[in-house]
């Protein structure tokens, strides 16, 4: 346990990136954990063809493993020009990376892959 | 006999309490979740299957005999339990399957167009949902009553509501302790409300769930003067897979079995089937749990021998304790009642997330539940998003409380 909550995770817990609403955002995409409530909506704008993410921001609720996992990913959207095919080949273990984890326990692996596996429903 | 309850003496009948959690002595504190199960249980299961296994009735050889009378003595320990015949006692999975058995018998029967099944906001889903499906196949509907700002059933409003709704009521379901809150619903009163409304004949079905109420203090079904009561074994130091729903016995020969093939019938032949007369088998179609109902039996005589009135007065005393100490520290907020409380204490902390809270405190070897509980309804009212639970078994002291305590202060280092 001593090893789950790091620095990166509770920094971004708490100072978490991308954080807020797109008024004007191109797909609006939502994902909810029924068995915790835990909860992320996350805003992207993309380019004229639809291919491009040109922005992301996000809004959520939740224990401090799937808020700072959506933060992190949010980061790395925004900073890699990721496109929205690019987006689907994300796994559990790109995530884990980003929040400087080797493994997760059974658990908390829904934690981890909520904001994942909600921005995996962007569709074009 | 000794005369005082000593968890600590006790927690030696459980062989899990003696394992360690990340290098910490395990404490159990996810009992309202399911309990730990003394040596008494496991050693019947095991002497069942090493020693008895067979299926029951009509099988003419010694282990059929053996198998079929643990069978019915363990029905009769049981029943005897929870203060109820063992022709009233249905076995089934949990109290999940004993709600949703009353659903598909009872409620088939007699649920109309335009009824309404009254539930409580403080229900376990497993109390909510059997009522909304069958709302929807008869197009029935459900009310709930209210939950007040202490987390108490409104009186009130169930008063108004059967004034309102009279002759539309046909069930009334609801816990003997809520799962979540800890509250211990005033059943007397509420049969009382029932019974000066309604004539015998108009009286609606009153089901109680009795998951959490049933393992933590003495229950006698006959005395209750409700229709329906369920149980789950796991509860209350038994095994998993089996609970059972109590019904009134005058009431069971009018209900049509919804589960049927082996062991229920009276006669079969290809035109048509007659159900049998003998309520214990009517209800319970295929081979039965005996296993687990041996199981279950053991952990009833346990809890016997330590005394459910004993166990009630050190789970008050648990309760209270616990409420004193959470009130200590600024961050938690407790939720639920401040007295007429059962089994546990359920809290927010401030500023993190239940799961974490579990987490750091799972780290410690303190084992707690963090989530809805499986009443979103109620957190939804209260905008609770989750809640830490912690609740008790025969095994727990207050050095486990105390456990819990300093724990709780790590979460506070981690998240400053």
């Amino acid at each position: 346990m001593n090893d789950l909550y790091q620095e990166i995770i509770l920094e971004e817990a708490k100072n978490p990136r991308n954080k807020g609403k797109i008024e004007d955002a191109d797909l609006v995409l939502k994902g909810v954990n029924a068995s915790c409530g835990d909860q992320v909506t996350i805003y992207l704008k993309v380019d004229a063809e639809g291919k491009q993410i040109t922005d992301i921001s996000w809004e959520g609720q939740g224990c401090a493993i799937s808020q700072s996992a959506m933060s992190v990913l949010s980061e790395k959207i925004k900073s890699n020009q990721v496109t929205v095919n690019q987006i689907q080949s994300l796994t559990l273990t790109d995530i884990l990376e980003l929040l400087g984890l080797e493994t997760i326990s059974p658990g908390r692996i829904k934690c981890v892959t909520l904001g994942v596996s909600t921005i995996k429903k962007a569709r074009l | 006999m000794s005369t005082t309850f000593d968890p600590e003496e006790i927690k030696r009948d459980f062989p899990i309490l003696q394992r360690l959690v990340h290098g910490q002595p395990l404490v159990y504190l996810d009992n309202a979740a399911t309990s730990q199960k003394p040596r008494v249980v496991i050693q019947a299961i095991v002497d069942y299957y090493e020693q008895h296994n067979a299926n029951v009735h009509r099988g003419v050889h010694t282990l059929g005999d053996k198998s079929t009378q643990l069978f019915h003595q363990s029905r009769r320990t049981i029943a005897n339990f929870l203060g109820a015949q063992p022709e009233e006692l249905i076995i089934v999975r949990n109290t999940t399957e004993a709600l949703n058995q009353v659903a598909y018998t009872w409620g088939e029967q007699h649920i109309n167009a335009g009824d309404v099944i009254l539930s409580t906001e403080m229900e376990h889903h497993s109390n909510i949902v059997p009522w909304q499906e069958l709302a929807k196949r008869k197009n029935a509907r459900v009310e709930f009553v209210a939950v007040d700002e202490q987390g108490r059933l409104d009186l009130a409003d169930l008063e108004s509501k059967i004034k309102n709704l009279k002759s539309k009521i046909k069930v009334v379901a609801f816990s003997h302790v809520s799962n979540t809150l800890g509250t211990l619903n005033p059943l007397e009163k509420i049969v009382q409300m029932i019974d000066d409304t309604y004539s015998r004949s108009q009286r609606p079905l009153l089901v109680v769930d009795g998951a959490q109420a049933a393992a933590h203090m003495p229950v006698t079904f006959s005395k209750l003067k409700v229709d329906c009561y369920a149980v789950s074994a796991h509860k209350m130091l038994g095994p998993m897979g089996i609970g059972a729903l109590l019904v009134r016995q005058e009431l069971l020969p009018e209900w049509t079995p919804f589960l049927f093939g082996g062991g229920m019938i009276n006669e079969v032949s290809t035109l048509a089937t007659t159900y049998a007369e003998d309520l214990e088998e009517r209800f319970t179609a295929g081979t039965p749990d005996v296993a687990s109902l041996v199981g279950w039996a053991a952990a009833c005589q346990y809890l016997d021998e330590l005394g459910m009135r004993e166990f009630q007065t050190h789970d008050q005393e648990l309760v209270a304790y616990t409420l004193d100490q959470l009130r200590q520290i600024p961050e938690v907020t407790i939720i639920g009642p401040a007295s007429d409380r059962v089994g546990s204490v359920a809290f927010i902390y401030q500023g993190v997330h239940a799961h974490d809270v579990g987490q750091i405190l799972d780290s410690e070897g303190v084992a707690v539940r963090s989530g809805h509980h499986c009443t979103m309804p109620l957190h939804t009212k209260f905008n609770w998003q989750a809640s830490t639970r912690v609740s008790f078994q025969v095994y727990n002291s207050k050095a486990d409380v105390d456990a819990l305590i300093k724990a709780l202060k790590k979460v506070k280092t981690v998240f400053q």
